[in-house]
């Protein structure tokens, strides 16, 4: 009997290493280069010329092979498992390893010799993560998947650039970051006590059977605290504050990464959360409930976003209230969710618009990660003036990347 | 583009305003874009600050990888549609 048991279990095990494997092989990728890259380092912080070329080009070998093994997965039937490989756990995935490789790319020359294993480690973690919470079926799981990507973010803040704006930065994140979280997981408390689960499937049956009938204000403020938690993420006013401060303080690749990256994450878990059918009151479901309030989140954060931004210099500041501005327009797609006739749906276009973003966006930061100088970085858009006569393939790519952000 | 036709194809009084403030927006955002762009086409280069770049190789492979998606997604948008319409 207990022989069954085990079996039964390792089996599950298996099927549930399966759903996550190009995961399992960036985080293995990770564990190796926190832990092989003390044995490379002196005491001094002394390391050999060129070692960030070898995390470099480790990084990228790890999301090929994740890709390669992605590639050859397939959406699976949802089970009450821990994990689940749906279409869209497999798209998002796709997502964040192709726009994972941009960012290693970005990534690569930021840090020093002595901390660019770590630093490059930490972006593998935070793109593992965003994997995660797509695969996540289970709340506790989503939570934890949502803190691999804000933990390392942290690091990732501060690891190449230890001067004070980028201390500032990171301790604005790092304090307003665990405030959401703790958000969240309150939020995620009260639907747990609403439902008497945290698997995501049981969720979704006990919302829909009606059994959370008798307290809907759970529900209420399950939602509320939910939206708050991950608009944090999305960047979505007002929960936007600490954007342009961190924008501005951290390094490109950092900057670059959070304006793109917390978002997949956010929306992907919004999406999990709140596109679920209830039977309460009459039919509605946990977004049509949290519609008003998404409603106003979007129409503010694209106002606040883009009045804000036209007063910005510094061209990361602008870039950040850009992302607040942008992030309102995706959370139109969420309020439309499915209720378009003819066309594309709302949730559809936030997913296109989410990959186009990705990478108008990044192709902004890279470029000026192309301008970048040892002893000085853009930081003024002035510093940008006369671009068009000493570089005009950038400034050419540069207006692409502008332009395409206009909509 | 696909956001406002999804917000507008609501039908709704709600959805209708989604549409049109995101139009709006679309709009005020040109601005500062537009902006940036002027600086670098119709300023001239302070002769002290002259931009260079540090030819950062990976810098530009993401920028170049940048700018192929950004064109291939405007021009053959179906392959990705495609893929989404199965999410």
């Amino acid at each position: 009997m207990s022989d069954l048991v085990i079996l039964d279990a390792v089996q599950q095990l298996n099927r549930a290493i399966g759903l996550v494997l190009p995961d399992v092989i960036v985080l293995a990728t990770v564990c190796l280069m926190f832990f092989a890259a003390p044995f490379l380092v002196s005491e001094r912080g002394d390391a050999p010329a060129g070692l960030r070329h070898r995390w470099g080009w480790l990084s990228l070998l790890s999301l090929m092979v994740a890709g390669y093994v992605w590639w050859g997965t397939s959406p699976q039937p949802v089970t009450t498992g821990p994990f689940r490989l749906d279409e869209l756990t497999w798209f998002i995935r796709g997502v964040s390893l192709a726009f994972g490789a941009v960012l290693v790319l970005l990534t690569w020359n930021q840090a020093d010799d002595a901390r660019s294993a770590e630093t490059q480690a930490c972006l593998l973690a935070i793109i593992a993560g965003v994997n995660l919470v797509a695969a996540a079926n289970d709340l506790v799981g989503m939570f934890v998947a949502l803190e691999l990507i804000s933990v390392p973010t942290y690091l990732f803040l501060l690891l190449p650039r230890r001067d004070a704006p980028a201390q500032e930065a990171t301790m604005k994140y790092f304090l307003l970051s665990i405030f959401a979280s703790a958000m969240l997981l309150f939020g995620m408390s009260y639907l747990y006590g609403a439902v008497g689960s945290t698997n995501l499937e049981a969720i979704y049956t006990a919302l829909t059977a009606g059994r959370t009938q008798p307290m809907p204000i759970l529900l209420v403020v399950a939602v509320m605290m939910m939206v708050a938690g991950l608009a944090f993420r999305l960047t979505a006013v007002p929960f936007h504050f600490y954007a342009p401060d961190v924008f501005q303080g951290a390094p490109n690749s950092a900057a670059a990464m959070l304006s793109f990256i917390p978002k997949v994450a956010g929306f992907v878990a919004l999406y999990r959360l709140l596109a679920v059918p209830v039977q309460a009151f009459d039919h509605w479901s946990l977004a049509q409930f949290s519609e008003p309030l998404l409603w106003w989140l979007a129409v503010l954060s694209m106002f606040v976003g883009n009045l804000l931004a036209l007063l910005q210099n510094d061209i990361r500041r602008m870039l950040a209230f850009s992302s607040v501005s942008h992030a309102g327009y995706m959370l139109i797609g969420f309020v439309v969710g499915t209720g378009t006739t003819g066309g594309p749906t709302g949730f559809e276009a936030l997913l296109f618009y989410l990959v186009v973003y990705g990478a108008m966006t990044l192709g902004a930061f890279a470029v000026l990660g192309v301008l970048q100088r040892p002893d000085r970085r853009i930081e003024s858009i002035d510093d940008l003036a006369g671009l068009s006569r000493n570089q005009p393939a950038v400034a050419l790519l540069l207006t692409l990347f502008l332009f395409s952000l206009t909509g | 583009m696909n956001l406002f036709l999804a917000a507008w194809g609501t039908g709704t009084e709600s959805g209708h305003w989604l549409a049109i403030w995101l139009a709006v927006n679309a709009t005020i955002g040109a601005w500062y874009y537009l902006r940036v762009i002027g600086t670098m086409y119709l300023q001239p280069a302070p002769s002290a600050a002259t931009v260079t770049g540090s030819h950062a190789t990976p810098s530009y492979l993401a920028m170049g990888l940048c700018a192929i998606a950004t064109l291939a997604l405007f021009a053959v948008p179906g392959w990705l549609w495609a893929l989404i319409q199965r999410v």
